[in-house]
């Protein structure tokens, strides 16, 4: 047993401050006492008062320390089914019963088995045949230990393989020394661990898919990873691998291209190799929404300049857009000082553009471009017009001195599908700074924002525009900006027969990109142009996200939807069926402008199948099936089979304990490391502060002080 | 009072036609600062020149010079940063400017006129855009990139001194946003006032100056075409002129 002085009032060095000036009063008292001054007798015993006044408050004590010979130790054994599947439990045992004897000569150890949970038990032999557990909570069983055993606790010694099934962020809060106890021969398991994929596809176009593939235990096997089809187990890619070592992971590369509009519920399997110890690994699934095509969008610019550089790159970053464009970098009156093979000019491609090349596109953009120097004839321009008013393409004229009435395009079949009156060329063209007047906040065209304050705001905060052309009104036509002053139109829309046209009469808008605090609204104009002239929107409007990315039976699911719907104001409901094929209604909750949450539970394993749908107009419209899988619960346990020494190693770094490797344990080094623990922790403290009879000497001083005063004849 | 009303009323119509609309243009901007800012103030007018006489980009009269604070800055989508001596370091708030602006589609062609290697203005500027973009850093331009295609098919790049063989840029989502070199390209169009080149272009000589003008028309193109000739269209053509 040892005591030890301390002071909870000053941290740093406070007891020797303390004393020192308590040697110094007593000091000083004595040697006046010894000069037999009364003056100074007085002065010592007021000293004395004072400092011993002092000394109380900080508050002192002894601190008496208890060190066990024999500090308390937390064997933990982890009992989850991936310790048995993996043979890691048959490690643990073996270590067990080798360090037994030696655990229990330098600990007072504390036996306790844990999965999801843990269990205090007699002895090492109750600690491995408790009943096994289908998940497992490391952190939390750790911690259920340090909190049943207080402080007392020096540290625990864990046998586990590392895989944590449950989620829990929390820490344990006592150190913690892992054994490495992974198998020496690996039992053989291929497991697929991860699948990366985008959640949406294009209908024709290749899609990659990244299957991450662990296998333990199978050297030299060839495995076979297929991506199927959920509902007809139709095969849509495959490919076979060789594994090269008893422990591997490695990224395997597949493609489809998806071949209908069908949204795609699939599923990657990797085939089973004989002697596998578990098949439940060997499978994920993954969702595709398949979008029917990549918006092809055709820009022809007249003139090189920001407007062009700016709107380029937002296409070209657009992921929907597929962009062709043509823009006139030299006119015929340009000088050439260099041999052409020196330029990198092409021709420009009218007659192939303009015929059967243009039903190709569903977009047409043509800015402060001119028809009239590049070998148009009438039949390309009454294609312009056909493939509007027929195929349904979309047209959009941006302004320039080369656009519109001034590009000639007044007189020809095109001004026909546009939706504005064009300007003549002697018109003039406003060249001045200014800000559009917004016709309709509400036009899906203009909402930059589903809320409407946050929409005028960020219309509002966008830079002023230069340049307008003056173009009229035309029937049938929707304006949507209007000059402030000159009362041109600046941005109208319309249908021209299956087609739709947008004619914009300034080409700066790269002010808004280039002088806002971000691009955002820029981009989301563009894009809701884009979506605008297609049609097809060319956006995903259903978005879903669950919590978590797999889920196993008896787990609660949250989910998320975002749902942006362009012209209605719809109301959003959903259902669910669960495998048994009973139905239940999705309680959706209504959180903000365009997103809502729910939530439930998964019951049973199998495939749950969700719908959600809208009701615009009393009319039920589905949004989006889609398909989610609730694995049979200890299925995560199957998942993990392999050791995982990283996890171990962060844990016991992050406890304050430390990880033990193979034959590197010794219980002597062990409570080397935790002695230090106990001595701190075991603590009894007798306050000296708190003592009457220091209390007492204070007030018994200051009597003296006074009664010899007094005698004196000094009071 | 009414002469001063006539005198101001004479001033503001005189002034006036001065501020041409910009609309679409291509705006020559550069930038001052408290150094060695400008060390060819003439050679602009001949850049413009060459540009009319030989593309269709339209660029404005005249050039604009703008510090980091200017509002005008967010109307130039292209900013020359020459200098011979130290670039001083910016201020937080010029630093945001600066990253916002080439983050926003803005283009910076910054150039060491030195024309030395490691030379004050190099040092200064690259710990300058070091601390502007800590997350990027300068990197060469590979010979493929559209900046040497934009107009005229360099395979090789010029200027006042051959101090690199190559241009460092930094990328910003695709595109590149700023693009310096220690070659001074600018300083081998400078000429006297009767027309003769100032100063000579070593090692080559006028091949080496003509690959400078090229190269200077080619950074103007790429800053208001972008990547248009990495275009899977041209890729084609540009080859088989690459290999005549």
């Amino acid at each position: 047993m040892n005591w030890n002085f301390s002071s909870t009032g000053i941290e740093t060095a406070p007891v020797s401050i303390t004393l020192a000036v308590g040697i110094a009063a007593a000091a000083a008292g004595i040697y006046i006492i010894l000069k037999r001054s009364p003056r100074r007798t007085l002065a010592a015993l007021r000293i004395a008062a004072m400092a011993l006044a002092l000394f109380l408050l900080l508050q002192p004590s002894f601190v008496r320390y208890n060190v066990s010979k024999r500090p308390a130790l937390a064997v933990a054994v982890d009992v989850s089914d991936s310790m048995a599947l993996s043979g890691s439990m048959a490690m643990a045992r073996q270590f067990i019963k080798e360090r037994k004897d030696e655990l229990e000569k330098n600990f007072d150890v504390r036996w306790y088995s844990f999965a999801r949970a843990a269990t205090r038990v007699e002895n090492e032999a109750a600690a491995f045949s408790a009943r096994r557990g289908k998940s497992t909570d490391i952190t939390g069983s750790l911690e259920e230990i340090r909190r049943e055993n207080g402080e007392s606790l020096a540290g625990i010694l864990l046998l586990s393989d590392g895989n944590q099934t449950e989620t829990n962020p929390g820490s344990v809060g006592a150190a913690v020394f892992p054994v490495d106890v992974r198998p020496a021969a690996r039992p053989k398991d291929i497991a697929v661990r991860s699948v990366r994929v985008s959640d949406f596809a294009f209908k024709g176009t290749p899609i990659d898919i990244n299957v991450g593939l662990h296998a333990m235990g199978a050297a030299g096997e060839v495995v076979t990873i297929q991506v199927k089809k959920k509902e007809s187990a139709e095969i849509l890619a495959s490919k076979a691998v060789t594994i090269n070592s008893g422990d591997e992971t490695r990224e395997v590369p597949l493609r489809f291209t998806p071949s209908s509009n069908d949204n795609l519920d699939c599923t990657v399997e990797a085939l089973p190799v004989p002697g596998e110890i578990t098949l439940s690994n060997n499978r994920a699934s993954f969702s595709l929404e398949i979008i029917k095509d990549k918006v092809r969008v055709l820009y022809i610019c007249g003139q090189p300049g920001p407007e062009y550089a700016f709107l380029r790159h937002r296409l070209k970053n657009d992921p929907l857009v597929e962009l062709v464009s043509f823009v006139i970098l030299r006119n015929p009156e340009n000088i050439a000082l260099v041999p052409e093979n020196d330029l990198s000019l092409i021709p420009f491609p009218v007659h192939e553009l303009f015929t059967r090349g243009l039903y190709t596109f569903d977009i047409l953009i043509l800015e402060n471009f001119t028809y009239q120097r590049f070998g148009f004839y009438a039949e390309h321009l009454e294609t312009i017009r056909r493939w509007v008013m027929e195929k349904g393409g979309g047209l959009l004229m941006i302004g320039g001195d080369n656009a519109f009435g001034r590009g000639g395009w007044a007189q020809t079949p095109v001004a026909a599908v546009l939706p504005v009156t064009c300007d003549t060329p002697q018109d003039v063209f406003d060249e001045a700074l200014f800000k559009p007047r917004i016709a309709s906040y509400e036009n899906p065209l203009l909402q930059l924002y589903d809320d409407p304050k946050q929409n005028r705001a960020a219309w509002d905060a966008l830079p002023e525009l230069e340049g307008c052309q003056a173009l009229g009104r035309k029937t049938g036509s929707e304006v949507l900006m209007l000059h402030p002053w000159k009362n041109y139109v600046v941005m109208a829309c319309g249908e021209s027969g299956n087609g739709r046209a947008l004619a914009l009469g300034a080409n700066t808008t790269w002010r808004w990109a280039l002088g806002s605090a971000t691009t955002e609204s820029y981009t989301r104009f563009w894009k809701n142009v884009v979506r605008y002239l297609s049609r097809t929107g060319g956006q995903k409007k259903l978005h879903v996200a669950f919590d978590q990315p797999e889920y196993t039976a008896g787990q609660n699911f949250n989910l998320k939807v975002r749902y942006n719907d362009d012209t209605k104001a719809g109301l959003l409901r959903g259902y669910f069926y669960e495998p048994s094929g009973a139905r239940h209604e999705l309680a959706l909750q209504k959180r903000g402008a365009a997103e809502w949450t729910a939530s439930g539970v998964f019951k049973d394993a199998g495939d749950y199948r969700f719908t959600l749908y809208d009701t615009v107009d009393g009319a039920k419209k589905i949004l989006g099936t889609f398909i989610r899988a609730a694995g049979a619960s200890g299925e995560k346990e199957d998942s993990a089979l392999y050791f995982n020494e990283e996890a171990l190693k962060k844990l016991a770094v992050s406890s304050g304990g430390e990880y033990y490797g193979a034959g590197s344990f010794s219980a002597e080094k062990l409570r080397g490391k935790t002695i230090k623990t106990a001595t701190k922790t075991a603590k009894n403290s007798l306050a000296l502060w708190h003592s009457p009879l220091l209390l007492a000497t204070i007030v018994l001083l200051l009597l003296a002080e006074w009664i010899l005063k007094k005698r004196a004849g000094m009071a | 009072m009414a002469k001063v009303l006539v005198l101001f009323i004479s001033v503001f119509l005189i002034l006036q036609p001065l501020r041409a609309a910009q609309r679409d243009r291509f705006v020559f901007a550069q930038l001052r600062y408290d150094a060695q800012w400008d060390p060819y103030p003439e050679t602009w007018q001949d850049i413009l020149e060459f540009l009319v006489t030989t593309t269709s980009i339209k660029p404005e009269a005249g050039r604009r010079v703008v510090t980091l604070e200017d509002e005008q800055l967010f109307s130039s989508p292209f900013l020359v940063i020459a200098g011979t001596g130290r670039f001083p370091a910016l201020s937080s708030k010029e630093r945001d400017i600066l990253r916002r602006y080439c983050t926003n589609g803005g283009l910076v062609f910054a150039e060491d006129s030195s024309g030395t290697r490691s030379g004050a203005f190099d040092v200064s500027f690259r710990r300058e855009i070091a601390r502007v973009f800590p997350e990027v850093k300068l990197k060469k331009l590979a010979a493929e990139h559209p900046m040497y295609r934009s107009y005229y098919l360099l395979r090789r790049i010029g200027g006042r001194r051959l101090t690199n063989t190559f241009l460092e840029g930094i990328d910003i989502a695709g595109r590149t946003a700023l693009v310096y070199s220690q070659n001074d390209i600018i300083g081998a169009w400078a000429k006297d006032r009767f027309g003769n080149y100032l100063r000579e272009c070593l090692p080559g000589g006028q091949p080496q100056r003509f690959e400078a003008q090229k190269l200077t028309l080619n950074l103007i193109m790429y800053s208001v075409t972008g990547t248009y000739k990495s275009d899977a269209i041209h890729q084609q053509y540009i080859l088989e002129k690459l290999q005549r």
